[in-house]
C-alpha cells in the first residue's frame, strides 16, 4: 500500500509540474512584449506609458526576460517553490496574497456542493434501483438525464430568475451567510448530483444480481437490512471513484457559478485575471487548481484501493 | 469481434455489422430519439433562412425587448433583434463548432493513440505521462488559458477545445489498440507479411472505431457546452454572431425585464446536448454485448 501511495505521489507531482509547464509555454505565447507590458500595467499603472528602450532593456535584465522560455520556466518554478509566483500586473500585489485568501470561498463553495449532491443522490439512486421501473425510477431518471444535458450557467440563470427575481427569497449574488450559499450550491451540486444518481442506480442493480445478495435473502434477511448492510457496501465502490473525479472537475464548474454569482473564490479570479491578461495570477491560480484536482484525485485513487481488496497494487 | 477480421474493407464490414444489429436498432430507442433530434437541428441549421423572415444580426431599436409573441415566438432582445431567429442561426455555430472540435480532435487523437498503443515502447511512456498531464485539469480552465494568450474568438476557442479534446481519443485507442494487436489474426496476417500501415488501416482501425464513435458522439455534447460556457464567459464567439452561450451572456444584463433573453438560448443548448447524449448512450448499448444482451432481454 505505501508503495502504491509513493508511486501516486510521485505521479501527482509530475502532473503538478507538467501543467504549470504547459501554462508556462502557452501563456507565453501572449502577443507583446511582456517587459513592455510589465512597466505599462505594474511599474507604472498606465497603460498609454510608452516606456523607453532603455527602460525595456533594464525591466529584462532584471526579471530574466531575455532568458530562453525554459530558463525563465525554471526561474519561475524554483520562485514558486519559495512561495514567490511574483506579482499581479493589475494590482501590483504577490500573487499568493491574490490567491490564498480566494482558495477558502471556493473550497467552502465545492465541499458544500459535493456534500448536497451525494445527500440527494445516493438516495434518489438506491430507491430508483430497489424499486427499478416504477414511476419514482422514470421519473428520476428522466430529471437526471435532462440535467446532465443542462449547462450550469443556465441553471444558474434559471434560478436567479425564480429564488431572486420573482420570488424574491434569495440573494442573486455575494458572499457571506447560509442564504448566499443556496443557489450557487445548487447550481454546482444538480449536475454532480445526476451524475451520480445514474451511476448508484446502475452499480446497486449490477451488485443486487449477485449470489451472496441472493444467499442473504435465502435466509430470511430483511430486504431493509440486506440493502442497506450488504448491497450499499460493494456498490459505493465505484460511486466513490467518480465522486472523486467529478469533485476534481467541480472546480471548473466554480469558475462559470462564481462569477455568475459573484462569488469570491479562485474561478472568478481566473476569469477575471484572463479578461485582464493578467499572466502572472493566471499561472498561479493554474497551478494552485492543478495542485487541488491532484491531490483529490490521489485521494480518491488511495480509498479505492483500500476500500476494494481485490483490486491489486501496481 | 473474431468475424471481422475476415473481411477486406470498411464497407463489408459495416454491411455485416448492420445486418447484425439492424434488428436491435428499433429496440433502442434513446439512440433513434437522439438520432431524430439531431436531423431535426441540423435541418434547422441548414434551412435557418427559410424557416424564419427576420435577419439575425440587423439591430431594430424600435422592437426592443418586446415578449414573446406569434410574431417574435421567442421575443426581441435589447437591440430588438429576433430571439428566435437568433437561436436558429446560432445553431449552424455550434454545431458545425462541435463537429470541428470532435473531428480534430478524434484524428489526432487517433492517429497518436494507435501509434503508441502499436508500437508501445518509450514513445508510449511518454504519451502515458502526457496523457495524465492533459487529463489533470478541466478541459474548459486549460481552454481559458490558450484563450488568454491568444484572444478571444470562435477560431481561438475551437483550437483550444480541440489542443486538448484528443487526450481522451488517445487513451482509449491507445488501449483498445493494446489488447487487439495481441490477438492471433494479428500474429497471423503479421506472418503474411503485411506491412505495419495495412495492419493498421485495415484491422485495426476497423476493431476499436466502434467505442471511439460512442467517445465521439458523447464529445459533442460536451464540447457543444465547453463553447457555450467560453461564449458565456465572453471569450468565445463575439457578439454580433448569434451564438448561445453568448447569447446567455448578453441576456444575463436584462433578466429582470426580458426573462425570454435567458430561458431559450438554454433551452436549445440542453435539447442539442440531450440528443447528442442519447444518441452516446445508444451507441453504447448496441457496441457493449453486456448491456446489448439485457436490452434484448
Amino acid at each position: 500500500m505505501l508503495r502504491y501511495i509513493v508511486k501516486r505521489l510521485a505521479i501527482a507531482v509530475f502532473v503538478i509540474f507538467g501543467t504549470s509547464a504547459l501554462t508556462f509555454f502557452l501563456l507565453s505565447l501572449t502577443p507583446g512584449d511582456t517587459a513592455v507590458i510589465i512597466i505599462k500595467r505594474a511599474f507604472v499603472g498606465d497603460i498609454e506609458y510608452n516606456p523607453s528602450i532603455v527602460e525595456v532593456k533594464a525591466t529584462k535584465d532584471l526579471l530574466g526576460l531575455g532568458n530562453p522560455l525554459y530558463i525563465q520556466y525554471l526561474q519561475w518554478l524554483i520562485n514558486a517553490l519559495h512561495g514567490d509566483f511574483g506579482r499581479s500586473y493589475v494590482t501590483g500585489r504577490p500573487v499568493l496574497d491574490e490567491i490564498l485568501p480566494r482558495l477558502n470561498a471556493t473550497i467552502e463553495l465545492a465541499i458544500v456542493a459535493a456534500a448536497f449532491s451525494l445527500l440527494v443522490a445516493i438516495p434518489l439512486g438506491v430507491v430508483s434501483a430497489v424499486r427499478q421501473n416504477s414511476g419514482i425510477d422514470y421519473l428520476s431518471m428522466a430529471i437526471a438525464t435532462f440535467f446532465v444535458a443542462m449547462p450550469n450557467f443556465w441553471v444558474a440563470l434559471i434560478l436567479i430568475l425564480i429564488f431572486s427575481l420573482y420570488l424574491d427569497l434569495l440573494p442573486a449574488t455575494g458572499y457571506g451567510g447560509i442564504e448566499h450559499l443556496i443557489l450557487p450550491v445548487i447550481t454546482l451540486g444538480a449536475g454532480m448530483a445526476a451524475i451520480t444518481m445514474r451511476l448508484t442506480r446502475s452499480s446497486v442493480l449490477e451488485v443486487l444480481r449477485l449470489d451472496y445478495v441472493r444467499t442473504a435473502r435465502a435466509k430470511g434477511l430483511d430486504e431493509r437490512r440486506i440493502i442497506l448492510r450488504h448491497v450499499l457496501k460493494n456498490a459505493m465502490i465505484p460511486v466513490i471513484t467518480v465522486v472523486g473525479l467529478q469533485l476534481a472537475h467541480l472546480l471548473a464548474g466554480t469558475v462559470i457559478v462564481e462569477t455568475i454569482f459573484a462569488w469570491p473564490g479562485i474561478g472568478k479570479l481566473l476569469i477575471d485575471s484572463v479578461n485582464a491578461r493578467d499572466i502572472p495570477v493566471i499561472q498561479g491560480c493554474v497551478f494552485f487548481i492543478a495542485i487541488i484536482v491532484s491531490l483529490v484525485t490521489l485521494i480518491t485513487d488511495v480509498i479505492y484501493r483500500f476500500l476494494d481488496p481485490r483490486i491489486k497494487y501496481e | 469481434m473474431n468475424k471481422i477480421i475476415l473481411f477486406k474493407n470498411f464497407n463489408e464490414i459495416a454491411e455485416c455489422w448492420f445486418r447484425q444489429r439492424t434488428k436491435h436498432f428499433s429496440k433502442q430507442k434513446t439512440l433513434v430519439i437522439g438520432l431524430i433530434m439531431i436531423f431535426g437541428l441540423i435541418f434547422m441549421a441548414i434551412f435557418a433562412p427559410y424557416i424564419t423572415p427576420y435577419d439575425p444580426v440587423e439591430v431594430n431599436l424600435r422592437n426592443n425587448l418586446l415578449p414573446p409573441s406569434w410574431e417574435h415566438p421567442f421575443g426581441t432582445d435589447n437591440l430588438g433583434r429576433d430571439v428566435f431567429t437568433r437561436v436558429i442561426y446560432a445553431t449552424r455555430i455550434d454545431l458545425l463548432a462541435g463537429f470541428l472540435v470532435v473531428g480534430i480532435s478524434m484524428t489526432i487523437g487517433l492517429l497518436i493513440g494507435i501509434i503508441a498503443g502499436y508500437y508501445s515502447g518509450k514513445m508510449d511512456k511518454i504519451l502515458v505521462g502526457m496523457i495524465d498531464t492533459f487529463l489533470a485539469l478541466p478541459d474548459i480552465i486549460l481552454a481559458l488559458v490558450i484563450v488568454s494568450s491568444l484572444g478571444p474568438g470562435i477560431y481561438n476557442a475551437i483550437v483550444s477545445l480541440s489542443l486538448f479534446g484528443w487526450v481522451k481519443y488517445a487513451r482509449v485507442s491507445r488501449s483498445l489498440t493494446l489488447s487487439v494487436k495481441e490477438k492471433e489474426f494479428i500474429e497471423a496476417i503479421k506472418a503474411i507479411g503485411a506491412s505495419d500501415f495495412y495492419i493498421i488501416t485495415r484491422h485495426i482501425v476497423p476493431n476499436i472505431i466502434a467505442p471511439i464513435l460512442t467517445l465521439a458522439a458523447l464529445h459533442i455534447g460536451h464540447a457543444i457546452l465547453s463553447l457555450a460556457a467560453l461564449g458565456f464567459l465572453g471569450l468565445g464567439v463575439q457578439p454580433p454572431m448569434p451564438e448561445w452561450g453568448a447569447m446567455l451572456n448578453e441576456g444575463r444584463a436584462f433578466l429582470r425585464v426580458g426573462w425570454w433573453l435567458s430561458v431559450f438560448p438554454g433551452l436549445m443548448i440542453m435539447t442539442t446536448v440531450l440528443a447528442f447524449n442519447l444518441l452516446s448512450d445508444g451507441l453504447r448499448d448496441i457496441f457493449d454485448p453486456r448491456v446489448r444482451e439485457e436490452v434484448i432481454k
